[in-house]
């Protein structure tokens, strides 16, 4: 039945899928025999073929001369592969003139991967002016490429992506000035590029700069991008971005990266935006006070900068999801928050436990408090020292002070440590914890790739003073706890996926559960009080 | 028949259009949502007529796109809740109705939603075995088995990882 539909729209379906599908369909049925591999798309990843450079190579080959050939259209091609060698340069010397000059090609996509062996072979490929001369491009992708000074005759561009690419500020003004319709500009480590000046693009929604390493302050590049109609912009690594007086008044999504911004500019801009959804700062500076003033976001990321401002304000009503990385910050206070909110905590400290941690605790404590009104999911990063092990300090000394009340309910609490913890210092870490937080979950993340010995070691001091040794009561805060338990979970990006641990699961010994590559989670339940 | 009313008030007179099926089934659609099709825009700035007439797309399909072009159409829906729409909009659809849709809107050239529902085709057959893509599609397997085995050592690359499957 689906045999029955035009070879056009057949096409279009077969575009969809990946060149090996598309090559699979020929087996359907006779009438399928050609289909695939006549489709008006060729998509070519090294990556698809294992890595097997010579399979790639010759299928590759015989496929364009099989379109050639034939006489057939490629409307999308797509090419990823590795080293910039001879070979490969001859191939698509060979083959990028032919298909470039007809007048179908909308779509060009061509990347290198570099290998470990890449420091042999030249860091870019010279693209062939042939490119810069298919009029009906619409979408221009590109990796690890040189583009030298070319005319430019497609002016129906809406999609340019360069990673990678030696472009010079000359070529990207041309590209820009010849493509009035342009919707979407990426630019990622591109070297070359000093002064990027994008005006008069009334269809510019979307841009997204990455700078590359950069060696000293003279590579900076600096932007200066008028275009009202942006909904996306995304900067990272430019001290330089010339905002004054510009306005993005259908701003969705802002996301600024190592970016210089003075308090008043960034007032400015954030009052002109809206319909701002999405706000991330990382590592932003130039300022010492952070204020946060918008109705519309929704997202808030705050990245490693907090902790250099004496203060931090934020006051956006309709947030509902906060996130925070880095280390403490030194104040930070929510006006007007909505009624349900989630914050997402991830503390990088390099304290160790077993010393200074009084003061580790009071910051903890005060940050827990400002957020205390969402649903507070708390990722602890913990680097500890190698030093030598400290006396063991007993177990309920009240080496902290009292408990900081009201305590705070954490739904999450992640730890990850790194280095050596000494039994000692988990006690002294849980006790302190304990007094500032009733987490409802707890689990450990390994740090590293590595088995390493605090995940294991952690985990066991959890089970132990959670699960088995709970009812003798050694640490005051066990006397709350209502009901523990265990489960597995596998975790697939932020998010966790429980597993619920058999009951003679418990009785083996806890490495053996967290050998077959699963985690640990301790749900707890505190007595109200 | 709708006649046009010369002396009305401009928005009143081009507001909408009637469509009508193959089936003769007819539709009122406003004209914001009629000009999201290409070929329907361009019938209506060729003539007058306020009723347009499709003899290759039966009620019920033409019924699923007038639904999404009126979707599309409405300014007080976020780009996101149309976006959710044509998720919703494609899923748990037989394979059959997709066809038809296919179809229709490549006729009326309704880019976005041809994408939507080619994308959705393909996405069936991802990852399906031979057997199971036939079975599904009603493809009459008309090779013989050796022209078959013939077919796959051609393009052996394109096997390498699936040998397993077809037991």
């Amino acid at each position: 039945m689906i045999s029955q539909l035009p070879q056009p729209i057949l096409h279009r379906i077969l575009s969809l899928l990946s060149q090996k599908e598309a090559v699979q369909t020929c087996v359907l049925s006779k009438s399928w025999r050609y289909l695939g591999p006549t489709r008006p798309r060729i998509e070519f990843r090294l990556n698809h073929f294992g890595g097997n450079k010579e399979t790639f190579m010759s299928v590759l080959n015989k496929t364009l001369q099989g379109y050639l050939d034939h006489k057939l259209c490629i409307q999308e091609f797509l090419v990823e592969m590795s080293n910039i060698d001879s070979e490969s340069v001859s191939l698509l010397g060979k083959w990028i003139p032919i298909f470039t000059r007809n007048k179908d090609i909308k779509t060009f996509d061509l990347g290198f991967i570099l290998n470990e062996l890449a420091y042999l072979y030249p860091r870019y490929f010279d693209l062939p002016s042939v490119v810069f001369e298919a009029e009906p491009l619409r979408e221009l992708y590109l990796k690890r490429c040189k583009l030298s000074r070319n005319p430019v005759l497609f002016k129906h561009l809406q999609t340019l992506s360069l990673a990678k690419v030696h472009i010079t500020d000359e070529t990207f003004d041309k590209i820009m000035s010849s493509c009035p319709l342009i919707e979407h500009v990426v630019l990622h480590s591109c070297e070359g590029l000093r002064t990027i000046k994008v005006n008069n693009h009334h269809n510019l929604n979307y841009f997204d700069f990455c700078a590359c390493a950069v060696q000293s302050d003279d590579d900076y590049c600096s932007i200066e991008i008028d275009a009202p109609s942006l909904e996306t912009l995304k900067i990272v690594g430019c001290p330089n971005w010339y905002h004054d007086h510009k306005y993005f008044p259908r701003l969705k999504s802002l996301y600024l990266g190592d970016v210089r911004l003075s308090s008043l500019s960034f007032d400015i801009l954030l009052s002109s935006c809206n319909y701002l959804k999405y706000l991330t700062l990382q590592n932003c500076y130039g300022f010492k006070e952070l204020h946060i003033l918008s109705g519309s976001v929704k997202h808030l990321s705050i990245i490693g900068m907090c902790q250099y401002m004496t203060k931090s304000t934020i006051d956006a009503p309709n947030m509902v999801e906060f996130e925070y990385e880095g280390g403490f910050p030194r104040s930070i206070s929510f006006a007007r928050t909505s009624g349900e909110w989630k914050s997402n905590i991830k503390l990088m400290s390099f304290v160790d436990f077993d010393h200074n941690v009084s003061s580790w605790f009071r910051k903890l404590n005060k940050l827990l408090k400002a957020i205390s009104r969402s649903e507070i999911s708390l990722f602890l990063f913990q680097h500890n020292n190698d030093r030598q092990e400290q006396p063991p300090v007993q177990p309920d000394t009240n080496i902290y002070g009292g408990l900081y009340k009201p305590i705070v309910v954490v739904e999450q609490l992640r730890l990850s440590i790194s280095g050596r913890l000494s039994c000692s210092g988990s006690a002294n870490f849980m006790n302190g914890l304990f007094r500032i937080c009733r987490p409802r979950n707890i689990s450990v993340r390994k740090c590293g790739t590595y088995w390493d010995k605090s995940y294991l070691r952690l985990n066991e001091f959890l089970c132990k003073v959670l699960v088995t040794e709970r009812e003798k009561h050694c640490f005051f805060w066990q006397q709350y706890l209502e009901e523990v338990s265990m489960e597995a979970f596998v975790e697939y990006g932020e998010k966790l996926y429980g597993v619920n641990l058999p009951s003679e699961c418990l009785s083996l010994p806890l490495p053996n559960i967290l050998f077959f590559r699963q985690n640990i989670r301790f749900r707890l339940k505190w007595i109200e009080n | 028949m709708v006649t046009t009313d010369e002396k009305g008030p401009l928005t009143a007179k081009k507001k909408s259009v009637i469509i009508r099926s193959c089936d003769g089934d007819e539709f009122l659609v406003s004209e914001s949502a009629a000009v999201l099709s290409t070929s329907l825009k361009k019938i209506l700035e060729e003539k007058e007529d306020r009723l347009i007439h499709l003899s290759d797309i039966d009620n019920k399909t033409l019924a699923m796109v007038i639904a999404y072009l009126s979707t599309h159409a409405d300014d007080g829906l976020s780009d996101d809740l149309k976006r959710s729409f044509d998720q919703e909009f494609v899923s748990g659809k037989e394979f059959d109705v997709l066809k038809y849709l296919v179809l229709a809107t490549d006729t009326l050239q309704v880019t976005c939603l041809c994408y939507t529902v080619a994308k959705k085709m393909a996405d069936i057959m991802k990852n399906k075995l031979v057997e199971w893509v036939r079975r599904e599609f009603d493809i009459q397997n008309d090779y013989t088995p050796e022209a078959e085995a013939e077919i796959r050592r051609l393009d052996a690359w394109a096997w390498d990882d699936r040998q397993l499957e077809d037991d």
